[in-house]
């Protein structure tokens, strides 16, 4: 009789008790677990879009800077399709003698739109001679999606010093979901 | 021996799960201000470029030592400092440091050139 007694004793398992217990600790550990997950997730995915945003920046950053910086001499100023100057457009010759346009674009607008009433641009870069022919979407992808800090759109994005003629702003403030970079630097072109 | 866990043996099991998913947790959080760190060094030194571009873009006389409590439209950077020093009658030694604030504390970047006078 006691010989069984020990065998049911070592052949036991968990009590209710303790089976509620671990069920508890663990359901509390999950659950806790669980919602820091939740919140690294999102910032997780926050990080990833400001990593893209941020990779975009540099690059057109990189590029507008050089360009405009070994630019030929004489030649920076605002692009005019013959009516008159555009804001946020920058027209430039480099080195060979070719003309180049940086400018803002929106697939909405089916040319320019001095007030940019869009409520995205992206900045494209196209030869003078496409823009003067009327290939206002003929432009490379230089950074998409730049957004105005005060929602009009892209306010700064590229501006010429009207005291100083040789001077140009670039100023990116880029909006991915609820994502938003700002940079802003200047650049003097070498030659003028 | 046919018993199966104790609670101890259990608890034990439970902590060693969650020391585990702290230290992932850690990573994660790790990885994602290693991104806000490049982020901001990103924009200080665009900063920096700017200052340097404004100085070589500025009469030789006018490059000075100047200081720059804040920068409107990035208020996490504290300061924009610039020193200037004359290693020769025509040549400008400047440096362009940008200090801003972020979780670790005050951190900084320097851009130095030479601005001669031609």
């Amino acid at each position: 009789m006691q010989a069984r007694d020990e065998t049911r004793f070592t052949n036991r398992g968990f009590t209710l008790i303790e089976t509620i217990i671990v069920l508890l600790l663990l359901a509390m550990l999950l659950g806790v677990s669980g919602s820091l997950f939740v919140v690294g997730l999102h910032a997780w995915d926050a990080g990833r879009i400001r990593a893209g945003i941020r990779e975009d920046v540099s690059y057109a950053m990189e590029k507008v800077v050089r360009d405009l910086k070994e630019m030929a001499n004489g030649s920076l100023d605002q692009y005019d399709p013959g009516s008159g100057d555009i804001a946020h457009t920058i027209d430039f010759n480099d080195l060979d003698g070719n003309s180049f346009v940086f400018y803002l674009y929106n697939a909405d607008d089916s040319s320019f739109d001095s007030t940019y009433s869009e409520s995205f641009y992206d900045l494209r870069k196209a030869t003078k001679a496409q823009l003067d022919a009327g290939n206002y979407d003929a432009g490379i992808l230089i950074l998409r999606s730049l957004v105005s800090p005060d929602a009009t759109p892209p306010a700064t994005a590229l501006t010429i010093d009207p005291n100083d003629p040789n001077q140009v702003t670039l100023y990116f403030v880029v909006q991915r979901s609820d994502e938003i970079v700002r940079t802003r630097t200047k650049v003097r072109p070498r030659n003028l | 021996m046919k018993q199966g866990f104790t609670l101890i043996e259990l608890l034990i099991a439970i902590i060693l799960a969650a020391t585990g998913l702290m230290v992932l947790m850690q990573l994660m959080s790790i990885a994602i201000f290693a991104d806000s760190d490049l982020e901001y060094s990103l924009i200080v030194l665009n900063l920096a470029n700017e200052k340097l571009e404004e100085l070589k873009d500025s009469s030789y006389s006018s490059v000075v030592s100047t200081i720059e409590s804040s920068i409107s439209g990035f208020s996490f950077v504290d300061d924009r400092i610039v020193t200037v020093s004359e290693v020769d009658p025509d040549l400008k030694d400047v440096q362009v440091e940008v200090r801003w604030t972020q979780k670790g504390g005050q951190q900084s970047i320097q851009l130095r050139t030479y601005i001669a006078n031609y």
